[in-house]
């Protein structure tokens, strides 16, 4: 056999020469290279690994047979622990980027402390464990050389800080900008979008004004001076120490901007049937334990509330909502309960996550990351069919690349939330109705059971993706 | 630090490459600023040592140990919602 027809690189991991990942029948592994030879020895001998991986900061890894590399050179093979789902920056809501943030300055004081440093500080190194963020990036610490300034530290106000800051001191819906920007917020352009007041905090005058003034000045130092400028810069490591202290107070004073949105109450404000919802939630139960699915989408998820029984009954719930406040609320109460299987994250599903960055292949869009064992559509399909206008076969075929089994709920054309959704334009919509919805779904699905929801007109359907063949 | 660590790091910088270049670009603005914001909150931290020490000093006949350390990688090490 050769080593190398069955491995394949990961497509995002190309840029750190430290090593790559993997694909090799399969299983995720991380080639490293000779070059990263000190590095990783410190890492495991300063006791760092074991320190980080221990309190579950970082992702564990095991050493495997070095014949297993992908191509010639490797100093090691590595195969990572495995996570459910890898969320991306601009599907989070603001207290996953800002406890992300304050993980990464977590994970580098700790390297600190044990002789190393972190070499990047890019979002994309954090994912999430439920509501927990975990540092996935093995190769992104290096020995401490003292004197040397931070080379994340760029990165870090880019990724983390500018978007934070224009979340809470101008709009919550900026964090959605990072799907632009891969490599985090310009900081000239955060300069110019946050509000004057902002140049009063030290912390962001310095990290944030400061900092894009700089770079403008120095920008074509390089070509000028051959980088002899950027080497002349030191930082002592008490330095250092104070430079992520002034970030972490900058990362902390921020809360996000509330502005009121559609569904942050909706729970609370609906005339919603007590009965018709507790008929539901029984449903969904007994979905949940006679399937006991691994991976679970609720789509359309709001706080979270349907989600929480398929997480709290072992599954690895994704919680999707399009309102960020309600993705907020959700994550903060998934925290607070340090849940580890109930992941909130923005989308919406008029406009899923797409494929991005270099190729269409370093970020994979949401139906690359699926599909899901189950997926939830709950007081969910009246949005896309009435309030986008999708026909109900585009939604059929859409659920059928993200999910292999779907409990989706049909609410009808005179149910009240779809008379508030007409209220105010033409009803273009005369296929619109159950007999409609069931052959739609019926060429992708086969439907295994339905219920109707007592105390409404709604009707729940429970039904399994067709083979090709079928 | 133990001193079994502090003399594996020392090692380890010795056999270490001695042009570390980042492979991403740090920016000289970047760099430069970090060297000025660092020098500032350096003092800072120095300072709030320092007055740390003197609280502690007068402080340890009623009450609280002397702590050395301000800033611990464990102070941080709480929850990720510090909040």
């Amino acid at each position: 056999m050769s080593a190398e027809d069955r491995a394949t690189r990961q497509p995002a991991s190309f840029r750190d020469p430290s090593g790559f990942l993997f694909f090799r029948d399969g299983v995720l592994l991380r080639q490293v290279e000779a070059s990263y030879a000190v590095h990783l020895r410190a890492l495991h001998d300063s006791g760092l690994y074991d320190a980080l991986v221990g309190s579950g900061a970082l992702v564990a890894h095991e050493e495997v047979a070095l014949e297993l590399a992908a191509r010639p050179g490797a100093l090691a093979v590595l195969r990572p622990e495995v996570l459910p789902f890898v969320s991306y920056p601009y599907e989070w809501c603001f207290g996953q980027l800002r406890a992300a943030a304050l993980h990464t300055l977590r994970v580098q004081r700790q390297a600190l402390a044990h002789g190393m440093c972190l070499k990047d500080a890019s979002a994309f190194n954090v994912a999430f464990v439920g509501a927990r963020p975990i540092f996935i990036d093995t190769l992104s610490f290096e020995v401490y050389d003292e004197g040397r300034p931070w080379v994340g530290y760029r990165q870090f106000c880019q990724h983390f800080l500018a978007p934070l800051a224009l979340a809470a001191h101008r709009d919550l819906r900026l964090l959605q900008s990072l799907r632009t920007s891969l490599d985090g917020f310009p900081l000239d352009l955060a300069s110019g979008l946050l509000p004057w007041r902002t140049r009063l905090s030290p912390h962001l005058y310095a990290h944030i004004h400061l900092h894009a003034r700089m770079q403008a000045r120095h920008a074509d130092d390089a070509r000028s001076d051959g980088g002899a400028r950027a080497r002349r810069a030191t930082v002592s490591r008490r330095g250092l120490e104070g430079l992520l202290d002034s970030l972490e107070s900058a990362v902390k004073a921020l809360r996000p901007a509330s502005p009121k949105t559609e569904w942050g109450d909706y729970y609370r404000e609906t005339n919603y049937v007590e009965a018709a919802f507790e008929a539901k939630r029984e449903r969904v139960v007994q979905v949940l334990e006679a399937r006991s699915p691994g991976l679970v989408f609720d789509f359309g998820a709001n706080t979270g509330e349907f989600a929480r029984l398929a997480s709290e009954r072992g599954a690895f719930t994704l919680a999707f909502d399009v309102d960020p406040v309600a993705v907020e609320r959700a994550f903060a109460d998934a925290s607070a309960r340090r849940d580890e299987r109930l992941l909130p994250l923005r989308m919406d599903l008029t406009n899923p996550s797409p494929a991005l960055g270099w190729a269409h292949h370093e970020r994979a869009s949401l139906v690359e990351r699926g599909p899901a064992d189950l997926g939830l559509a709950l007081a969910l399909v009246h949005h896309l069919a009435i309030g986008n206008n999708v026909p109900l076969d585009d939604l059929a075929n859409a659920f059928a690349e993200l999910v292999q089994t779907l409990l989706i709920e049909f609410v009808p054309k005179h149910d009240s939330q779809v008379v508030r959704l007409l209220a105010t334009r033409a009803d273009v919509f005369p296929d619109y109705d159950r007999d409609h919805f069931e052959a739609a779904f019926a060429r992708r699905f086969v439907l295994r059971e339905s219920w109707s929801i007592p105390g409404s007109e709604r009707r729940l359907y429970l039904m399994e993706q067709r083979a090709p063949s079928d | 630090m133990p001193t079994r660590t502090v003399l594996l790091v020392a090692t380890l910088l010795v056999l270490a490459p001695a042009s570390a270049q980042a492979y991403i670009d740090p920016g000289t603005g970047s760099y430069v600023l970090q060297a000025v914001v660092s020098a500032v909150a350096g003092s800072l931290v120095a300072l709030r040592m320092y007055w740390q020490r003197i609280k502690a000093a007068l402080g340890s006949r009623s009450e609280s140990p002397p702590r050395e350390v301000p800033e611990s990688s464990e102070s941080a090490a709480r929850d990720p919602q510090d909040t």
